[in-house]
């Protein structure tokens, strides 16, 4: 793996994974959060009737805005210009930035505030401007937790989770000159007034876009804590940043979408603030943004798109596949090592990055497709990692050791001699390794591929005799036989023939059924 | 500017899409029946009303309702619920504030007031910045997520109810909506093609739950929130 705006940590998966099972705060953090928040979307879920209906609808929404997605970004581009937005468009993720810049530039401006938004993280917007000069404020709780600490995601809705009360502290005592307690309503406090100088101050905004609405050239926001209602009301000027096909055609399928996302996402009805912004303040408002710059982003997209994940760019970042995921649970964020992590970041990452980039990513799943059971827009996740792990294998991605073992294990499961010989002398190998623990367990961790299983699993004995040997030897039990010296099987086939040969139809039928009813007693009896 | 034209910026999704380039029209999308509404319009009136108040106390919104009239008497009352130091009031300078005299209202209590004055310019926003309640006339408000709903105008700031410390929101009974659904197609009747700039869709106090997933109320919106419902 290569780090860039996308993946923050190139460790190989393997160890990034050791790191986040030693962290007992991390795991336990992430544990209760999935607890939580699936907890409260399931009653979510639960007290609206037709909520498997909605779902059905969102991905038809959703596959209608994809199927036509060249017309509806021209729509919605059309009707924010018309509403006095200027909209940029930027293919790749160095194009999104260099536009930031530049309206940083024209007004003036070296500081800004930002509400929460994803794909300014995957095109690396703060580090840009930092390098040019400009900060971005993270004004969301958990961002500037992570800001403030140089810290990365372990969440894609609650980022900050794996920080605890005290080192929350800690890091603003140290930081911003915080003298207060571990409380996390003085915390807030605390972030409440030191960012309220820098809202009143801040001539830019900076935000994302949940939804744009082709039909009226809206960008709306859902939020919980107010900033992005800040951002959007003091600054003179905001940038808007979104992803190219995060697009609804009108009001209506935002409805839908907006009552399914905030359920999703944090497992309440709504959140505190939804906001449907359109073009510019209107001449006479004394607040709002007076300019506002729209940049929609390829960055990937359109080649999604073209490719057999298309159904990908459905998805709404409600962060519920992970909510759900049995992996996320014990790897947390941090054990994928990218800004998208997660069942939705498996899928997207390696689309965003490549594979050559995305090292074993699709392996930190075990496709058991709980995933696809909470997405709202019903993506079919853990069948787009699975072709993910098969389109690895097909185009060489795979480990020297692993295509080692499965060219062996080819030959030998193709080949009667070598397949008799390893079966024959694998149960005494795996004895001798197992000794009396019975099982292949950490002692043989040693021994290279097979630690990959046993390092952290047991892996069962083979038994001390192959069931085909057993097979070959049984004493075969003695089927009863009729006065016609007929077995029941025997009895069911000659039914069958005379209905074939044109018996009377429905008696064969039933001479057939009794026979095979026979025929069960007979096997329940033997076994 | 590295960006280009959107012509340019069409071509690779018109090109996955199998075509060279985005049509002038496409079959449109059928959600005038979306699933949302069958459950809202099998809500009798009362019960919608009735579910407002619910959900409105589960977000930890205050609520009154009163009677035509009677609105500037409930937001003094409301007003005066606060600390006594932390009083001044912020009102937008809509229409209805002085039918029904909320302005002589506030002074009769004696309580400091300031009218939303967009002639000041961004001047207004700093001055709000030192004010304690914001209030507002709402668009219109939402049953099932005991929301108000707030359309910015030159009359009615962003600001008014965005960043005092308390926001009271005023709204009519006969703008209540089951489903927000409902709700944005009247506001498309209302403002057309000509919509607002900000519509705020708000459900109780700014909240958090960043640290330790410990749900903490009052960040960098509004801390305390109310409705008043005039019953017209």
């Amino acid at each position: 793996m290569a780090t860039s705006p996308v993946i923050y940590d190139d460790a190989p998966l393997r160890e990034r994974v050791k790191n986040a099972l030693a962290d007992d705060f991390k795991h336990n953090a992430i544990k209760s959060a999935q607890e939580t928040i699936v907890g409260n979307r399931n009653k979510c879920a639960d007290a609206n009737p037709l909520w498997e209906e909605l779902r059905w609808e969102a991905a038809y929404i959703r596959n209608h805005v994809l199927e036509n997605l060249d017309y509806y970004i021209r729509e919605f581009a059309k009707n924010a210009e018309a509403a006095g937005a200027t909209v940029h468009f930027a293919p790749t993720a160095e194009d999104a930035v260099e536009c930031a810049l530049d309206i940083f530039e024209e007004v003036h401006a070296t500081r800004c505030v930002k509400s929460k938004s994803m794909v300014t993280e995957e095109v690396g917007l703060n580090e840009y401007l930092e390098k040019h000069g400009i900060h971005a404020v993270e004004t969301d709780c958990a961002e500037n937790i992570l800001q403030t600490a140089g810290s990365k995601p372990s969440h894609i809705v609650v980022p900050a989770l794996h920080f605890n009360r005290d080192s929350i502290r800690d890091l603003y005592r140290e930081k911003k000159g915080y003298t207060g307690s571990n409380s996390p309503e003085e915390i807030t406090k605390f972030l409440r007034s030191n960012l309220r100088e820098e809202f009143l101050s801040a001539k830019v905004g900076v935000t994302g876009c949940n939804f744009g609405v082709a039909e009226t050239g809206s960008c709306t926001l859902v939020t919980n804590e107010g900033n992005a209602r800040m951002a959007t009301t003091v600054p003179e000027t905001q940038i808007v940043m979104m992803g190219a096909e995060r697009i609804v055609p009108d009001l209506r399928s935002l409805d839908t979408l907006v009552a399914l996302l905030v359920p999703s996402a944090v497992g309440s009805k709504i959140t505190s603030s939804f906001q449907v912004n359109t073009g510019a303040a209107k001449p006479g408002e004394a607040d709002g943004p007076t300019k506002v710059h729209i940049i929609m982003v390829d960055n990937g997209r359109s080649k999604i798109l073209a490719s057999e994940f298309r159904g990908m760019l459905r998805c709404i970042r409600c962060g519920a596949c992970m909510n759900n995921c049995p992996v996320y649970r014990h790897i947390t964020g941090h054990g994928y090592g990218t800004i998208y992590p997660g069942p939705m970041g498996v899928v997207l990452t390696p689309l965003l990055e490549g594979y050559e980039n995305t090292d074993k990513l699709p392996y930190a799943c075990s496709l058991c497709g709980a995933c696809d059971d909470m997405c709202p827009v019903r993506i079919p996740l853990h069948r787009h990692i699975h072709k993910h792990k098969f389109n690895l294998a097909e185009h060489g991605h795979t480990s020297a050791p692993e295509q080692a073992t499965f060219d062996m294990a080819g030959k030998v499961l193709s080949n009667r001699l070598l397949y008799d010989i390893a079966t024959g002398s694998g149960s005494r190998g795996m004895k001798i390794l197992g000794g009396a623990y019975g099982a292949l367990g950490l002692s043989t961790s040693w021994i290279p591929v097979l630690r990959g299983w046993t390092s952290s699993r047991d892996m069962d004995l083979m038994a001390k005799e192959r069931f085909r040997d057993r097979f070959a030897k049984r004493t075969p039990v003695a089927a009863e036989l009729d006065e016609n010296g007929m077995s029941a099987a025997d009895r069911a086939e000659a039914a069958r023939e005379k209905a074939a040969a044109g018996a009377h139809a429905s008696v064969a039928a039933g001479a057939a059924d009794a026979a095979e009813q026979d025929l069960s007693q007979e096997g329940g009896a033997r076994a | 500017m590295s960006t280009v034209s959107l012509d340019e910026f069409l071509k690779p999704f018109s090109a996955a899409l199998g075509r060279d380039e985005a049509p002038e029209q496409v079959e449109s999308i059928d959600v005038q029946n979306s699933v949302q509404f069958i459950v809202s319009r099998a809500m009798a009136p009362a019960q919608i009303e009735e579910k407002f108040i619910d959900e409105v106390k589960k977000i930890g919104v205050l609520v009154k309702c009163c009677a035509p009239g009677q609105e500037a008497s409930a937001v003094v009352e409301e007003v005066r619920r606060l600390d006594a130091a932390n009083r001044t009031v912020l009102y937008a300078a809509d229409a209805w504030a002085d039918e029904c005299g909320l302005p002589a209202a506030l002074e009769a209590a004696g309580l400091d007031s300031v009218r939303w004055d967009a002639s000041k310019g961004r001047d207004a926003i700093q001055e709000a910045a030192h004010l304690d309640v914001g209030v507002t006339f709402a668009y219109g408000a939402i049953a099932e997520t005991g929301s108000v709903v707030q359309c910015s105008s030159e009359a009615s700031g962003r600001s008014v109810c965005t960043i005092p410390p308390c926001h009271i929101a005023v709204v009519k009974r006969s703008k209540l909506f089951a489903r927000m659904g409902e709700l944005l197609d009247d506001l498309q009747g209302t403002y057309g093609a000509d919509m607002p700039s900000n519509v705020s869709v708000i459900s109780g106090p700014s909240a958090t739950a960043d640290i330790e997933l410990v749900r903490v109320v009052g960040v960098h919106g509004p801390v305390h929130t109310a409705v008043i419902m005039v019953e017209d």
